[in-house]
């Protein structure tokens, strides 16, 4: 036993160090903008950059990203630390070869969970609208695994067809909201590419439940162009094509009232956290006749309106943080597609 | 055969005398009373307890079908004293000479015992052996019974004399043991512990007719029988407290314990583990890249660690005086990571493999001195799958996991549903590129997905084998036969995240169970100066009808050997004759996917009706005594081989191909080995072999594009091409050397002496290169012949020092184990295209280039695969050629690193031991 207790002894010298590790891939990215300052630029892809969405804790956002190292530019939802940096990870349909446009994009996010819209169109025979569109419901760390809520275009109860759907929104932990919208491919010429025209026409209310969703569509939702709930998700911030106000529908009173007027220009694309409400004004909305032009920024604190941003780029879709300090933005400078801008906010 | 031929066979057969036994040796030698010389006759002979035989009226006596290892022999005569030589060594196919020398009537004379075997001088002996025994595994620095085996000379790796992988046998206690499968390019799935070993060996010629399936080497092995007391080994070697480069993550672990467990009943066991962070350690120089990873690191290759664990026990049995039942059970299992380029930077999509093989064996013996019965019986299973793992294994002790590795498609390939396969198979995503790389640009390197292979099979194997010998004191009759049931069933599916399709080639599986039998016999001629052997072994092999396609019955082959040695002055010579043959992989009757259309082409289809590998070899051995201590052995050979399995174009188009038995070649050499074994505290070996192994142009391949046509329009058919075999390396040098201090060596400081007991063994091995192929810089047109190039010349040493001690009243050591203690860096594979490891800096601006072509797009500072180095102007994107293609470059560099083009780099293990 004396032996085999030195012996012990020994092979615990023996086997006291850990080996050597494998070499191991230290590119880390970067963290934070490439230049600070304000505003500060977060993306620089020559592709769209699109859609953002805050997660619930403020620690990052999600959003639509033009992929150009991709052959069929995918559009995947792209994942980025709040500060700016490097993208953590992309979200993509990338099972098929690269024969097919695949699109996420509107995304919401509720817990851990993403609500977002997935839509595919064939790359080489495209049609005028995308082949597959559809509303699904994901885990956030996975957003590929995603469940089916409603395929679209669909028609409702209520007599009304919805083309597509844009600023998908959660009012609880089963309760969505979004706006129905009517879609058109005007050409400028008859020899000229088509373009897309998306016009709202309505809000619709969707609660998930074990059968799947139960539309609902909101009074005083018609035409609306955009909408932003509240943190409770018992208000429902929207406007209206061609109309220069912010409504305020609150479900669990039925009242809908005027939040505040601009005065002039189109009032669109609302986001609202802590108090503090963004808008898109002005600018040249889409229509059967025109491109989207996208807008000015405006920030609303209490009785004050500020135009964030150089008064000649063009916004659209912001993105207040959480808690209300910050806004991302898409915005055109010059560029042919739009970047994510951050804004610090006072 | 002729009716002249059989009656030279009845001849032979009729004058039967000893001969060779794979597993047994023999102990012969006179009793003689010292006075006088006088024989003794009618006295009784034992070995371990067991009365054997009697002397005969001349003294003499001989002890047949003894096994290998130490054994007590006993001498007893009335009116003499009762004579015991307790260490007694028996080396399988050799004869072991104790002669007793008594004084008759007088207890106080000394006894005198001689007891050596001569197996160089010995005539029966027509085989061409070399051997290590069990204790010499320990002090070489070998690790496994195949490195020891490769230390024979005319092998290179498992290749034996000039013959590729898979044409040998592994012989266990007398059973043939073979991955019929695919031995040609898998393992054997299960691996002997050395503690199990009483000896190996490697037979690369006259081996006997009780052998078959080989044609160029017999691995034959004899296991331990349980001692008479109990005794065991407990090792454990590591190289963690050598940091830095020197640790390569490499432990292993052996226990080992045998002994008595009454009645005569015995018992070995052992448990030989193994781990290592690097399987494949490769030399290859750092990368010159500063960014690269390997470039500060170049040790240790991730996603290339390696488990193993071998477990083996075996239970001996006696019933009654003459009979034993031997139980012999192992397992092993092989689990590897496995290090690919393409996942460099992201190895959890890199591939995997399991290995699991199991021995179940057992051995009922009937022996007494004139007729001897084997029943064998062996179940032999091994199971492979390779592909992507389901999710990555923890380690939990170097590089020991502890659990079964889960393989995505893994059931599905267990079920060998091809109709399911069609679709993208689950767990299998498809690829995209990694943006986790210093270079950041999408090429090359890849995540996301698997290269989507899954390949799976199973082989098993029921094996009944009787073998019979029937002998008197001088003459021996070798018979019997052998039947075994295969049931072999695979799965491989390619691209297995996609659908099969135009590009995707349909899953394969097959399902078939044939059966192989085999019968000979042997027998010896004894003449006054000379002795003629003599065997004959029929072999048959019928696939069976599971497998797809048509076949054409059961295949024959006959294979007569015949040997012719005599005793020269001071020296035999032995001239043998042999024709071998083995049944070809089972892999090659069926079909294959395969998603490389570059080399093998995308499918392959199986040839259900292929016959046998065959060999013809002639050797001429000539065997010396110089002095006492000195031996030396020189086998000139001739192997002619023909019917090797080769793939054949169906048409024109090479994605297109059958297996056929269309290759043929010859491989001449000469063997020189001198050796002095360990006396006096030193030893050495030394082997040198001069080969020539050349194969005939019947390649298809090669023919169609060698076929030329003159100014008439005619066609012109190649002639006979002869171009090297694979593994054609014309020199090998091995030399073994042991030195062993006595326990008064060296001074003494302090009253130590460091040197006492201390032994020391090396190993130099210096080949010249094997031949490879080169081809142009796109890869389609051969340059020269095929094999016409080599590789450069290789060398590495290896040593092991073991310092002994006493711990406690037990024997313990501890040893320092080097392998390439020069650091060679070993060139053991180039590019075709260059003759060199590397591409040419042409080839990867040319890589570079179609990667940018592929990608030009610019990269923001967003993207993962920005790299701030690279944006030379700032601007938040690394765009246009000057600041993308430098990244290209590097990125192809960085893929093109020729790392398993190099050989292992030095290997250190410091080891403990303990006896007891």
């Amino acid at each position: 036993m004396k032996a085999v207790a030195t012996f012990t002894l020994l092979l615990g010298v023996f086997t006291a160090c850990g080996h050597t590790s494998p070499f191991s891939s230290n590119e880390g990215g970067s963290s934070g903008p490439l230049i600070p300052g304000q505003p500060a630029q977060l993306t620089f892809s020559p592709g769209a950059d699109l859609i953002p969405e805050w997660l619930p804790d403020g620690s990052g956002f999600a959003f639509t990203a033009e992929r150009r190292d991709r052959a069929d530019h995918d559009r995947c939802l792209a994942f980025m630390p709040g500060d700016g940096g490097t993208i953590s990870r992309y979200a993509c349909s990338t099972v098929a070869a690269d024969d097919t446009l695949n699109v996420y994009d509107e995304a919401a996010f509720q817990g851990d969970s993403v609500a977002y819209v997935r839509s595919s169109t064939e790359r080489f025979l495209p049609g005028l609208g995308p082949d597959r569109q559809s509303l699904v419901i994901a885990p956030a760390a996975n957003p590929n695994a995603a469940r089916l809520l409603q395929t679209i275009p669909f028609t409702t109860t209520w007599s009304a067809t919805y083309d597509a759907i844009s600023h998908v929104a959660w009012l609880g932990p089963a309760r969505l909201a979004f706006i129905g919208e009517h879609v058109t491919f005007p050409r400028g010429c008859s020899s000229c590419v088509p373009d897309t025209a998306r016009i709202g026409i309505g809000i619709v209310i969707a609660d998930l439940d074990a059968g799947g969703l139960t539309l609902t569509r909101m009074p005083d939702g018609d035409s609306a162009s955009s909408l932003a709930p509240s943190a409770n998700g018992d208000t429902v911030y929207f406007t209206r094509n061609n109309d220069t106000r912010v409504f305020r529908r609150t479900l669990s009173t039925a009242i809908t009232d005027t939040l505040l007027d601009f005065g002039v220009g189109v009032a669109r694309d609302l986001s609202v956290s802590s108090g503090t409400l963004a808008a898109i004004v002005g600018g040249i909305p889409a229509s059967p006749s025109n491109s989207d032009r996208g807008g000015a920024l405006q920030i609303v604190q209490g009785p004050t309106i500020t135009q964030l941003g150089d008064s000649s780029w063009r916004f659209r879709r912001p993105a207040l943080s959480p808690d209300g300090t910050r806004i991302i933005v898409s915005a055109w400078n010059g560029a042919p597609n739009a970047d994510l801008w951050l804004f610090a906010l006072p | 055969m002729t009716p002249r031929a059989w009656l030279v066979c009845a001849a032979l057969m009729a004058a039967a005398a000893p001969l060779v036994a794979q597993t047994n040796g023999s102990i012969i030698g006179h009793v003689r009373q010292r006075d006088g010389g006088q024989p003794v006759s009618g006295a009784e002979i034992g070995v371990d307890g067991r009365w054997l035989d009697r002397s005969d009226s001349t003294g003499f006596y001989r002890l047949r079908e003894v096994r290998s290892g130490w054994h007590v022999v006993t001498m007893r005569a009335i009116g003499f004293d009762t004579m015991r030589r307790d260490s007694v060594l028996v080396r399988a196919s050799q004869v072991t000479v104790v002669n007793f020398t008594v004084g008759a009537y007088t207890i106080e004379q000394p006894i005198v015992v001689e007891a050596y075997a001569d197996s160089i001088l010995d005539p029966t002996l027509v085989a061409t052996v070399q051997r290590l025994t069990g204790d010499e595994l320990r002090r070489f620095p070998v690790t496994t019974l195949e490195e020891a085996v490769a230390l024979s000379a005319g092998a290179v790796g498992e290749s034996y004399r000039g013959g590729r992988l898979g044409q040998q046998a592994f012989v266990l206690d007398g059973l043939g043991v073979k991955n019929q499968l695919d031995a040609s390019s898998g393992p054997l799935g299960v691996r002997l512990p050395p503690d199990l070993l009483t000896e190996a060996s490697l037979t690369t010629n006259g081996f006997s007719a009780r052998y078959g399936q080989a044609i160029s080497g017999l691995v034959n092995v004899v296991t331990k029988d349980g001692g008479d007391r109990w005794s065991g080994r407990v090792v454990y070697e590591t190289d963690r407290l050598l940091g830095g480069t020197a640790d390569l993550g490499q432990d292993r672990a052996v226990f080992s314990v045998d002994g008595p467990l009454g009645r005569g009943a015995g018992l070995v066991a052992v448990l030989d583990v193994e781990g290592k962070m690097d399987a494949d350690p490769v030399n290859a120089p750092p990368s010159p890249e500063p960014r690269d990873p390997r470039n500060a690191s170049p040790a240790l290759l991730p996603h290339n660690s390696g488990e193993r664990y071998d477990a083996g026990v075996k239970l001996r049995v006696p019933l009654g005086s003459a009979h034993t039942l031997r139980l012999f059970a192992l397992r092993s299992v092989e689990q590897r990571l496995l290090y690919d380029p393409l996942y460099k930077y992201d190895t959890p999509q890199a591939p995997a493999r399991r290995v699991v093989g199991d021995l179940l064996t057992a051995h009922l013996q009937r022996a007494t001195n004139s007729f001897t019965a084997d029943l064998r019986a062996a179940y032999f299973a091994r199971e492979f799958i390779r592909g992507a793992l389901t999710d990555q294994p923890a380690y939990q002790f170097g590089a020991f996991t502890g659990r079964t590795f889960h393989f995505a498609g893994e059931e599905l390939a267990r079920s060998q549903d091809t109709a399911l396969a069609a679709a993208p198979v689950a767990g299998f995503a498809a690829p995209d590129f990694s943006d986790r790389t210093p270079w950041g640009v999408p090429a090359f390197f890849q995540t996301g997905g698997s290269r989507g292979d899954l390949g799976w099979n199973r082989f098993r194997e029921m094996r009944g084998q009787a073998d019979f010998s029937v002998g008197g004191p001088r003459a021996d009759f070798y018979f019997g036969g052998e039947v075994a049931w295969q049931n072999v069933r695979t799965f491989q599916r390619a691209l297995a995240y996609l659908p099969v399709g135009d590009t995707v080639p349909p899953a394969t599986a097959s399902s078939f169970q044939p059966t192989a039998a085999a019968a000979y016999f042997e027998s010896q001629l004894h003449g006054d100066d000379f002795v003629v052997t003599f065997g004959l072994r029929y072999d048959q092999i019928n696939p069976g009808s599971g497998i797809p396609g048509q076949t054409f019955g059961a295949r024959r082959s006959v294979n007569p050997r015949l040997g012719f040695s005599t005793v020269l002055k001071g020296a035999t010579f032995v001239a043998s004759w042999g024709r071998f043959s083995q049944a070809p992989d089972f892999q090659f009757l069926v079909d294959a996917a395969f998603d490389d259309t570059l080399r093998t082409g995308r499918f392959r289809r199986g040839n259900p009706n292929l016959g046998f590998e065959d060999a013809t070899q002639y050797e001429f051995s000539l065997r010396a005594r110089p002095s006492e201590t000195t031996t030396l052995r020189v086998n000139v050979y001739n192997k002619l081989l023909d019917g090797l399995v080769a793939s054949v174009p169906l048409g024109i188009d090479p994605d297109s191909t059958i297996f056929g038995n269309a290759d043929f070649g010859n491989v001449k050499g000469a063997d020189v080995i001198a050796e002095r074994p360990v006396r006096d505290g030193w030893g050495v070996r030394v082997a040198y072999t001069l080969q020539k192994a050349e194969a005939s142009a019947t390649n298809a391949f090669q023919l169609v594009r060698r076929i030329r046509i003159d100014q008439n329009g005619d066609t012109i058919n190649p002639a006979n091409v002869q171009y090297p075999l694979d593994y054609d390396r014309r020199h090998n040098f091995t030399f073994l050397g042991q030195v062993q201090l006595s326990d008064s060596a060296g001074p003494a400081v302090a009253g130590v002496r460091p040197f006492a007991r201390l032994e020391a063994a090396m190993i130099t091995r210096v080949s010249s290169g094997l031949p490879f192929t080169m081809t142009n810089a796109a890869g389609d047109t051969l340059i020269g012949l095929p094999n016409s190039h080599r590789l450069p010349l290789t060398m590495t040493v290896d040593l092991l020092m073991r310092r002994q001690f006493g711990l406690v009243g037990r024997q313990a050591s501890v040893y320092l184990d080097v392998r390439n203690l020069l650091n060679r860096r070993n060139i053991e594979a180039v590019r075709r295209e260059t003759g060199m490891p590397n591409l040419t800096p042409q080839g990867i601006d040319s890589l570079a280039e179609r990667a940018y072509a592929a990608h030009p797009e610019a990269i923001p500072y967003e993207s993962p695969r920005y790299r701030s180095f690279a944006d030379l102007n700032g601007n938040g994107l690394i765009e246009g050629r000057t600041e993308l293609f430098p990244l290209f470059q590097s990125a192809a560099r960085d893929y093109t690193q020729p790392l398993f083009s190099y050989g292992a780099p030095r290997l250190f293990r410091l080891g403990i031991e303990l006896l007891f």
